[in-house]
């Protein structure tokens, strides 16, 4: 377990700054390739700063508003060690349980459910990523509505409507007397008309199901996993 | 499905090993280019069920896409509207994939897009990149192919029919 006041470092981290520093930095080595990680960060840092499957990282002497380079080496090569790490995690307790200590299950679930899709799976937390292969069930229910409202939405409206004939207005026992119909005979565009033709409708409202099936797996697992600690 | 989930754990250490360490000067290493060749396989074997989930991966970026430009919302606009274009000819392209039977250059090419948008994915995933562009030459080759190979059919089948009369 990292200490609270220890700043810690994943040789594969987003380059973002050490821990949960968000003061920026650099790193030499992405993605686990190398033996040696330096990481330019902004101080209070604690030393030894903790690098994960790395010996204690060091550094000069902090000086108030001086970045400092933390380096530390990984002597057995982590570039070696990925599946090794990979099953490690998978079959040991930590892997289990994502909740945090002293952490609610509402905030489990609202600070995980990024992790818990294509784009989690590739440790991908970029915009464009989380867009294409975010996970909209779980986005919507526990985390920015904004960011999953579009896709949840169309996650049960395209598998339903899109089959059923999306856009059809429905009136049905009206006696409004003071509404007329005068409405004029329009020419839709060709879009409506390729899409029912070829089956792309159909093949679209599969691919959502589809979409939406993994999302809702997704969102189960990341139920399962808030519900124990580490 | 479940085999393209785990397809993706040799395909991101393959790559890891060959092409992102590559950059950062570190020695190939033949397990990496071994774990891309069975990731390929498995990819290209199971290409028929997850080409849908990719197309839906697909479907809801552009929606939240068109939504996100509407609303002013993620990025600057050129860069929402340039992966919105590449998601539009992704699904058309995907679509037209996924309304014929899945031929043999299909999965090669489905495999081939997949490790396209990979390729770089240690910068980020469907950053704008020249491999991502590379892809959806990949797909829009499939696409030719198959307009090709329909063209000739007709063609061909005309002569036959010509013929015979």
């Amino acid at each position: 377990m990292v200490p609270a006041n220890n700043w810690w470092l994943d040789p594969g981290d987003d380059g973002l700054g050490v821990g949960g520093d968000s003061s920026g930095g650099s790193e030499a080595c992405p993605y686990d390739t190398c033996t040696t990680v330096t990481e330019t960060v902004l101080p209070p840092i604690q030393f030894p700063v903790i690098f994960t499957g790395g010996n204690p990282g060091t550094g000069p002497i902090q000086v108030p508003g001086t970045t400092v380079d933390v380096t530390a080496t990984f002597p057995n090569g982590p570039a070696n060690n990925w599946w090794g790490n990979f099953f490690g995690n998978l079959f040991s307790h930590y892997s289990w349980g994502v909740r945090g200590a002293n952490q609610t299950y509402g905030q489990c679930l609202s600070q995980n459910f990024g992790n818990y899709s294509l784009a989690g799976a590739l440790n991908q937390e970029g915009g464009a990523a989380q867009l294409v292969a975010g996970n909209d069930v779980a986005s919507l229910l526990f985390g920015n509505a904004s960011d999953g409202l579009a896709g949840s939405i169309t996650a049960e409206g395209a598998s339903q409507s899109l089959q059923a004939g999306a856009g059809a207005a429905l009136t049905f026992g009206r006696r409004t007397a003071s509404i007329f119909d005068l409405n004029l005979s329009g020419v839709t565009g060709a879009a409506p008309a390729v899409l029912a033709n070829t089956g792309a409708k159909a093949a679209i409202a599969t691919a959502a199901a589809y979409k939406f099936a993994a999302d809702v797996g997704a969102t189960g697992a990341l139920l399962l996993g808030c519900l124990a600690h580490p | 499905m479940a085999i393209f989930l785990v397809a993706i754990l040799p395909l991101v250490d393959g790559l890891r090993r060959t092409i992102w360490a590559v950059h950062a000067h570190q020695p190939v290493e033949p397990i990496g280019w071994m774990e891309l060749v069975v990731a390929a396989a498995l990819f290209a074997s199971t290409a028929n069920v997850w080409v849908y989930y990719l197309l839906g991966c697909m479907v809801f970026g552009g929606i939240k896409g068109i939504a996100l430009l509407a609303m002013g919302g993620g990025g600057s606009p050129i860069q929402t509207s340039a992966l919105l274009l590449c998601i539009l000819v992704a699904i058309l392209l995907l679509v037209s994939i996924v309304l014929r039977p899945i031929t043999f250059v299909d999965r090669i090419t489905l495999t081939l897009f997949v490790f396209s948008v990979g390729w770089r994915a240690d910068s980020g995933l469907f950053v704008p990149d020249p491999s991502l562009f590379v892809g959806l030459m990949f797909l829009f080759a499939s696409w030719c192919v198959n307009y090709w190979k329909r063209r000739h059919n007709k063609v061909s089948g005309s002569g036959a029919s010509l013929l015979h009369n």
